[in-house]
């Protein structure tokens, strides 16, 4: 039985401490991140075609080598003014049908302890909190670990 | 674990292949309830699901199988004849093996239910009852045949189950064996059944020893068949399918670069993988065909088990079960088939005492046919019942709201069965509980139409019912027309279209605005049509050259105006994802030859969004037949008719003086002529073929005629059939076919079509049916005839040269001027609207030109108003005259010819 870990230790994380790996990517100067399991692969600009009548989030479809993927407007989607251009692909792979989520940089991959993985709090500036799973404090900004369930509209 | 439920998997799989065909079999026994041949077969079946149940240890499934066994046993012995009580229960058991089969394949353990144990305790009283019946019956042939026969029964009956028994008993304990015996069993059965074969068939017949080397030939190529197939996951095929259409776009790209650098070689090797790819593409589309037969197969015992419960009889025929079909449309065409199957004998086939009353068999025929046509399948659904009263579609249609009765009173025949198709119909008197279970008819169109499919009712009351399914063979790679809207290039599938049509200012007159609707009249008909930008929800700069594309959405026409259209293309049909299943206007994506996507627009989900409205297409339709005088030049209504049925031939509508029909018996052969009584006169036939060479007319009981007038005289072409009369822009090509008698060729309706000219017919037939009315002269008057349609040239020029005329012709108003200044002529007849030189040009410069300003000059029209005439004469124009009204403008021409030339004597 695995015990979590006490808040003194979390403090100095540890290589024998149970941690998680995360993708990040900006939006709107937010540092987003998600498990790198959601994650198939990152790709830069891919030729987006849109498709009318769609779901304003929805940006249109990509061509992923030969498979075609729903690209998303992440910022639409979680209803954030971004203000450049959202031109890199973070492919997230679920249930057979993979998705594209635009976002604008991306960013480290960041190995996080569980202990410094916290429930959002009530309410993030600028943010629509829904979408939001947990956070995490680095030591410069806050790590906003997106719900890939609720972006999906599951 | 993993290798038993492998094992598991195999022989669910290889049972339900054996249960579809013993659904067939049985009825065919009830037909043949002597056929041994048959017997031993479903024998056979039966037992192998025995023994592979035994050594699964599947004790209900065992047990109903031993029964069924035991029955058939004594039914193969001739000890007993299949009556329709032992193939009830023999049926029933094959039921109930279905329904642990499938509950097999989903739990992998049989199911728990008293139902099955009650069957079985009825299954085994049965089986008693027919063992006793067959000791009582069948003693005398016993005994001619010996014991031998009677302990062979009961060997196979006994034994090998109990051999399996054991040997599931020493697999248990060692599971390494399990493989290898795995591998024997099928042989051991083939060899055991291979065994049984010979010795059910010589029993009845004299034991000759002769017969079983016979018997060996015949079961040699069924164990060869076996090897030389293999079983394939159809994930893998899937799989397949989808890699060779990845391939394929690769190709189009690659054919696409190669034909920008142009390098010889590289030119060369994508022309080779380009071959290769097509050839690849088109033999895994092969591996997912199935013949549609596996589907036509379950109808035997649907049809018999209908008709039991309904009381009627009807006899089942299946035609063209070989026909291929994509295995994804197999599946999904089950149902509506099943449906249009239940419908023919519930509603269609009448009881058998009613038919002979009628005056029919008393065994209704049903007829399932499928056939390939056009890169399509076709599949008919044919019953020779009541058929379907059309007054009672539209009565019923009153009732329940659908329809007012001053529509219902409009409605053409076609349109009132169309009915049937709308949610909440049915025509059943009662519900039943066969057809009438909430799933109409609108279901079954709906499901076809999904399919990129149609569906099309015809019936003739008292006679029977055809209903006939147009389904695409495959809905991975279709073909398709690639069109754009503001800057997007879609996909429009090729099944859906019907015709292009550019919008000129010239076509854009037939552009109708009513309301919010806008319509386009297409040779008389009114479509209604929508922008592509509109559907698209997308903001539109209005634009110079548009096109409109005339589509089918199997309910009805309509056109959608698109920007521009592409190329042709085979597409590879990609899903979308999820967040786009809300949309009904797209049917999927394809990446095509550059790489980039492009949306497959789903034709049907666009019809609904267009919702029109019924007043707005009535008041169209008013509005257009008003306007329809101010027809555009070269539109011109046709004829289309088969002489012969492989070949279509058209004539202009307006030559005709009237269609008729006559009975072949009214046909006469009289001093060398063939004629017919018509209207109390004799009137003489035309058989094209005498003239033409052409396939001839075939024998039938009644022939159309066309018949043409000239003042009192008549005549008229035999024809097979009239196939529509269409109005349309033709487009001849005069070089395909250079035959006296032969305008030229065009196609119409997708059909390669021959224009006939029907002067030059007549006069090959009757030189003097003609009156001539040129003027009395030395010599004929001399025509320039300037007109750009190659088809109005010939025919004019034709009949002008019959009438005595000397005729020269210019293809446009500046090669008349041409010709005029280098040779003398007496007249011009011009067309007005033509390229290079109008004739209106043509006619004003004449005027001027100080040699010509006295030509007479007539101008020939598709239609004249008025105002056109009043500009005519201005230019100079003597004579307005419409082109196909022959002798009137024979007549002017005379007059004016006439008129000129005494002036100047």
């Amino acid at each position: 039985m695995h015990l979590p870990a006490t808040e003194t230790e979390s403090k100095k994380p540890s290589l024998t401490e149970e941690s998680r790996l995360f993708i990040t990517f900006w939006l709107a100067d937010f540092l987003f991140a998600l498990p790198v399991e959601e994650v198939v692969e990152i790709n830069r600009s891919l030729d987006i075609t849109p498709v009318p009548q769609a779901p304003a989030f929805v940006s249109g479809i990509i061509n992923l080598r030969g498979q075609i993927l729903t690209a998303i407007d992440l910022a639409k989607r979680i209803g954030l003014k971004r203000e450049k251009e959202a031109h890199h692909n973070v492919i997230i792979g679920r249930d057979d049908e993979p998705l594209s989520l635009l976002v604008e940089q991306v960013g480290d991959v960041l190995e996080i302890p569980i202990s410094q993985i916290e429930n959002p709090p009530e309410v993030i500036e600028g943010l629509d909190i829904q979408f939001v799973k947990n956070v995490s404090k680095l030591p410069d900004r806050l790590l906003v670990i997106l719900d890939v369930e609720k972006i999906l509209g599951n | 674990m993993g290798f038993e439920e492998d094992v598991l998997k195999d022989f669910i799989t290889e049972a339900k292949e054996n249960l579809e065909r013993l659904d067939e079999e049985f009825v065919e026994l009830e037909q043949r309830p002597e056929d041994r041949e048959l017997l031993s077969s479903i024998f056979r079946t039966i037992h192998t699901i025995k023994g592979t149940a035994g050594f699964f240890g599947f004790k209900t499934l065992e047990a109903i199988a031993h029964f069924a066994e035991d029955i058939l046993s004594k039914l193969r012995d001739g000890l007993v004849v299949a009556d329709e009580e032992t193939i009830d229960v023999l049926l029933k058991a094959v039921d109930y093996i279905k329904a642990i089969i499938a509950a097999l394949e989903e739990t992998g353990k049989e199911p728990v239910d008293e139902t099955y144990l009650d069957f079985l305790v009825d299954l085994r009283n049965f089986a008693e009852k027919v063992a006793k019946k067959a000791e009582g019956g069948g003693a005398e042939e016993e005994k001619a045949s010996e014991e031998k026969s009677a302990k062979e029964s009961q060997e196979e009956a006994s034994s090998p189950p109990e051999e399996e028994k054991a040997e599931e008993a020493a697999k248990e304990e060692s599971p390494s064996q399990k493989a290898e015996t795995k591998e024997e069993k099928p042989q051991e059965e083939s060899k055991s059944q291979a065994e049984t074969k010979p010795q059910a068939e010589s029993k009845p017949q004299t034991p000759k020893p002769s017969s079983p080397p016979k018997k060996e030939d015949k079961g040699a190529p069924h164990v060869h068949l076996t090897e030389t197939h293999v079983r394939v996951d159809v994930k893998l095929l899937d799989q397949l399918m989808n890699l060779a259409g990845e391939l394929v776009l690769s190709r189009n790209r690659l054919v696409q670069i190669a034909s920008r650098i142009s390098d010889a070689e590289l030119q060369n090797a994508t022309q080779n993988l380009s071959l290769v790819t097509t050839e690849l593409q088109e033999k895994i589309m092969k591996t997912r065909m199935q013949p549609i037969g596996n589907v036509f197969n379950k109808f035997p015992r649907i049809v018999r088990d209908l008709a039991r419960s309904t009381g009627k009889k009807v006899n089942l025929r299946i035609e063209g079960a070989d026909t291929e079909l994509d295995r994804s449309i197999i599946d999904a065409i089950k149902d509506p088939l099943t449906h249009l199957v239940r419908n023919s004998i519930d509603h269609g086939i009448e009881d058998p005492d009613t038919r002979v009353q009628l005056g029919k068999p008393p065994v209704g025929t049903l007829v399932l046919r499928a056939y390939h046509e056009g890169g399509q399948v076709v599949i008919e659904i044919e019953d020779d019942g009541r058929g379907i009263d059309v007054n009672k579609v539209k009565q019923k249609a009153i009732e329940r709201g659908l329809i007012t009765p001053a529509e219902a009173e409009k409605m053409s025949d076609r349109e009132a069965l169309a009915l049937i198709f709308k949610p909440g119909f049915s025509t059943a008197q009662k519900v039943t509980n066969i057809s009438g279970r909430g799933v109409g008819m609108d279901v079954v169109k709906t499901n076809v139409e999904k399919l990129g499919g149609s569906i099309d009712i015809q019936t003739v009351l008292g006679a029977g019912t055809t209903v006939r399914l147009k389904i695409p063979l495959t809905l991975a790679i279709i073909p398709a027309l690639v069109v754009t809207c503001e800057g997007q290039r879609y996909a429009i599938p090729q099944v859906s279209l019907r015709e292009l049509v550019g919008l000129s200012p010239e076509t854009r007159k037939n552009i109708h605005q009513i309301g919010d609707s806008e319509f386009f009249r297409l040779r008389g008909e009114m479509v209604p049509i929508i922008r592509l930008s509109k559907i698209l929800g997308l903001e539109a700069e209005s634009r110079e050259n548009e096109s409109l594309v005339i589509l089918n959405s199997g309910a009805m026409d309509f056109g959608l105006v698109v920007d521009e259209i592409w190329d042709s293309e085979e597409i590879v049909v990609k899903p979308l994802g999820k967040h786009f299943k809300d949309i009904s206007i797209f049917a999927g994506a394809t990446i095509m030859g550059d790489g980039k996507m492009a949306l497959i627009l789903d034709v049907v989900g666009i019809s609904r969004k267009i919702g029109l409205k019924v007043e707005d297409v009535d008041r169209v339709k008013e509005e257009a037949s008003k306007r329809a005088t101010l027809a555009e030049d070269e539109q011109q209504f046709i004829l289309l008719f088969n002489v012969s049925p492989e070949e279509q031939f058209a004539i202009p509508l307006a030559l005709v003086a009237r269609l008729d029909k006559i009975k072949a018996e009214k046909l006469e052969f009289v001093g060398g002529k063939e004629i017919v009584q018509y209207r109390g006169r004799s009137m003489p036939i035309i058989r094209l073929e005498n003239y033409l060479p052409i396939q001839p007319l075939p024998e039938q009981d009644e022939y159309h005629l066309l018949v043409f007038a000239e003042g009192e005289r008549e005549v008229a072409f035999l024809v097979s059939r009239i196939v529509d009369s269409i109005q349309t822009q033709v487009k001849l090509d005069e070089r395909l076919y250079q035959i006296e008698g032969v305008l030229g060729s065009a196609i119409v309706k997708g059909r390669t079509t021959l224009f006939l000219d029907v002067y030059k017919i007549i006069e090959m037939q009757d030189p003097y049916f003609f009156v001539k009315i040129v003027p009395q002269e030395e010599r004929p008057y001399r025509v320039l005839l300037a007109e750009d349609s190659p088809f109005f040239r010939q025919m004019i020029a034709n009949y002008l040269a019959a009438a005595g005329y000397d005729v020269e012709t210019a293809a446009d108003g500046l090669e008349a001027w041409e010709k005029l200044q280098k040779e003398p002529f007496d007249v011009l007849v011009t067309d007005i609207e033509m390229p290079n030189m109008t004739g209106l040009e043509l006619a004003k410069k004449i005027r001027a030109d100080e040699r010509l300003a006295h030509l007479p000059v007539m101008a020939l029209t598709s239609l004249a108003s008025d105002e056109d005439k009043r500009r005519g004469l201005e230019a100079g124009i003597d004579e307005y005259q419409v082109k196909l009204e022959r002798s009137k403008v024979l007549e002017a021409l005379a007059d004016l010819l006439n008129r000129k030339y005494a002036q100047a004597a």
